[in-house]
């Protein structure tokens, strides 16, 4: 991972308290939105979809295709997110 | 009728001139005037031919005996008047038990419908013909494939659970209690549903497989295990006894859930009812279990994962089946070979091919009597490929792979097509179990017997699929001989190439491939559907 974007940083810099799912990298408004729709209103839900998948990439991308409609580099974005999240704070 | 016999005598042609001499029943005229080459199969201006004016006049010795005269001038028994009514037909109708057998003996089909969809059986039935509907059940026995003799048996034992991993030769529980089948089975409606439409997807020439059962047998197996039919085929008159191992084709349950996975993913994933359905149907524990025999570590089951990791599951399932070695197959033909890479063909051979098969059923719906046909004209034949189950690798159990792939394991795996009997259905593997019980005869062994014997010699069953029953043998051979020309005859351990009879001794040989391409296609079909019959020596 050469760069990662500023909502990255942002994100891996503190834990994530009762953080919005849109903070997460690579989720914005339009996957916010779906999301919600199904659920999964904050980062930590997120999160625990994550440490179900074992932090997978693979598994994970395509749990967020499928669920929220997102791409490969919105997914890949969202998985790095917390994947360094959790390398800083679990 | 009576009508007709009034009006007849208008204009007296020669066709006319027949039917009177049929009417006053005197053969020696009839006879005389059959030299004269009147077609008596052509219908008149009442539009019945003379072949119906004979059957349905009466039922004495002369009535039979102009009857016969016909029949043997190249009359035919199922000639249709302008209302579809065959001479059968009549004969039924009026009660004449004795034409109707003369007629039935060189060839009369009482199962041919009139314009109005009724057949012999129907009309003797409006007509209260009981000796006649008495006549055509007893025939109607014998046609359906004469009850197998006595010394040709086979008897279902018992249902045996194999593991799957150590394929055949794990030690094996044996269930003689059949009652735990019905009682358990689930019936679920969501399973159901996902079962029909796996049925109603597939093409026309499926043959009709018993939904319930496996659905039983699927609950009743554990997750890596899989429950086999075991039956054992025994010709006392031969002494040759078999023993047949039934893979059903639905009957592990990863092999529904690959199924009906592929059907949602086919249709379009976001179709809401259709994830949902598929998500019921499968056990988690079931999915977890088979991603770690795949070597994925996966995590808990939820419903929020399931679908993931479902389709982690395929993915390594398509990998897994990648390596297996794809067919290097020369001398298969190049219509077989365009159908291998553009699974399922161009639409424009399929188009010819089902035509031509079309044209064959038809033309050998009712053979002429008289030709000496080979092998007569019971429809008791049917085609059977060989396979070696060591290629197939549980061929059905694989469904939701990639087809084209799949038939391409299939037709490599073919190395026999040949034509049998119904009376012996295992005939073609009377003589490797002969040569198993003398090895020193090996020496001179054709290819297929050693085929079969090195199966055997590894544990396995032979596959035999039959296909394309109740034919005539002459139909059979066309069909054999198709097949064996589009795999292409270097490809499998047939010696000699088959025969052609009637109608497609007349098609061009790329007409003739093309045909046997969709021939393989069905059989491929069929295969999927009744799943694999491993065939081993008893004593194996």
């Amino acid at each position: 991972m050469s760069s990662t974007s500023q909502k990255h940083r942002n994100f891996v810099a503190e834990p994530m308290g009762d953080k919005a799912v849109t903070d997460l990298a690579g989720i914005g408004g339009v996957l916010g939105e779906r999301l919600e729709k199904k659920g999964f209103d904050k980062a930590s839900v997120v999160l625990g979809q994550f440490l179900v998948l074992k932090k997978n990439k693979e598994l994970f991308v395509d749990w967020l295709k499928d669920t929220a409609g997102a791409n490969a580099k919105q997914a890949g974005d969202c998985h790095q997110c917390l994947s360094d999240w959790c390398d800083e704070f679990l | 009728m009576n009508q007709n016999r009034v009006r007849f005598n208008i204009d007296v042609s020669i066709e006319e001139k027949i039917c009177r001499a049929i009417e006053k029943c005197d053969p020696g005229v009839v006879r005389r005037l059959l030299k004269f080459g009147v077609n008596i199969n052509a219908q008149t201006g009442n539009g019945i031919t003379p072949m119906h004016w004979a059957c349905g006049l009466g039922d004495e010795a002369a009535h039979r005996e102009i009857v016969q005269l016909l029949l043997s001038s190249n009359g035919n028994p199922n000639v249709k008047s302008v209302e579809g009514i065959t001479p059968v037909h009549i004969a039924a109708s009026w009660g004449f038990i004795g034409v109707l057998k003369i007629l039935i003996a060189n060839g009369g089909d009482p199962w041919i419908e009139d314009t109005e969809g009724y057949n012999a059986w129907d009309v003797a039935l409006q007509k209260n013909q009981w000796n006649i509907l008495k006549y055509l059940a007893s025939y109607m026995e014998e046609d359906n494939g004469e009850p197998l003799e006595d010394s040709v048996q086979c008897v279902f034992v018992k249902l045996r659970e194999v593991d799957l991993g150590s394929s055949l030769s794990s030690s094996s529980i044996s269930y003689n209690n059949l009652g735990f089948l019905g009682s358990e089975s689930i019936t679920s409606t969501t399973a159901l549903e996902g079962l029909d439409s796996i049925i109603d997807s597939t093409s026309s020439n499926t043959l009709n497989i018993a939904v319930c059962d496996s659905l039983d047998v699927t609950n009743a197996s554990a997750n890596s295990v899989i429950v086999v039919e075991e039956h054992i085929y025994s010709d006392t008159e031969k002494g040759v006894e078999l023993v047949e191992w039934h893979y059903p084709p639905l009957v592990n349950q990863n092999s529904v859930t690959d199924a009906t996975l592929n059907e949602a993913l086919c249709t379009s994933s976001d179709d809401k009812n259709s994830v949902n359905w598929i998500g019921d149907s499968i056990d988690s524990q079931l999915l977890f279990d088979q991603l770690k025999s795949l070597g994925s570590c996966p995590g808990p089951i939820t419903p929020t994962t399931k679908q993931v990791y479902l389709r982690q599951f395929f993915r390594l399932r398509r990998e897994k089946a990648a390596h297996v070695p794809s067919p290097k197959r020369l001398g298969v033909s190049k219509e077989l070979q365009t159908m291998l890479l553009q699974y399922p063909g161009l639409d424009s051979d399929t188009k010819i091919a089902t035509n031509l098969d079309r044209l064959l059923v038809t033309h050998f719906t009712c053979p002429d009597p008289l030709k000496p046909w080979r092998e007569g004209l019971a429809k008791k034949s049917f085609n059977y490929l060989l396979l070696d189950p060591r290629v197939t690798d549980n061929l059905p159990l694989n469904e939701s792979q990639n087809q084209q792939k799949l038939f391409k394991r299939f037709v490599s795996s073919i190395f026999y097509i040949g034509k049998g009997k119904q009376t012996r259905p295992h005939e073609h593997l009377y003589e490797a179990i002969k040569l198993r019980s003398r090895p020193q005869s090996f020496l001179k062994v054709s290819k297929k017997v050693k085929r079969i014997l090195d199966i055997w010699n590894d544990g396995y069953g032979v596959i035999s699929i039959h296909v394309f029953q109740n034919s005539l043998p002459v139909e059979a051979f066309c069909r054999e001989a198709a097949m064996i020309e589009a795999i292409g005859l270097s490809t499998i351990t047939n010696v000699k190439r088959g025969d052609y009879y009637g109608i497609c001794t007349s098609w061009s040989n790329s007409d003739k491939r093309r045909w046997g391409c969709l021939l393989l296609y069905k059989a491929f079909h069929i295969l999927l559907h009744e799943g694999e019959r491993q065939i081993r020596p008893v004593d194996l």
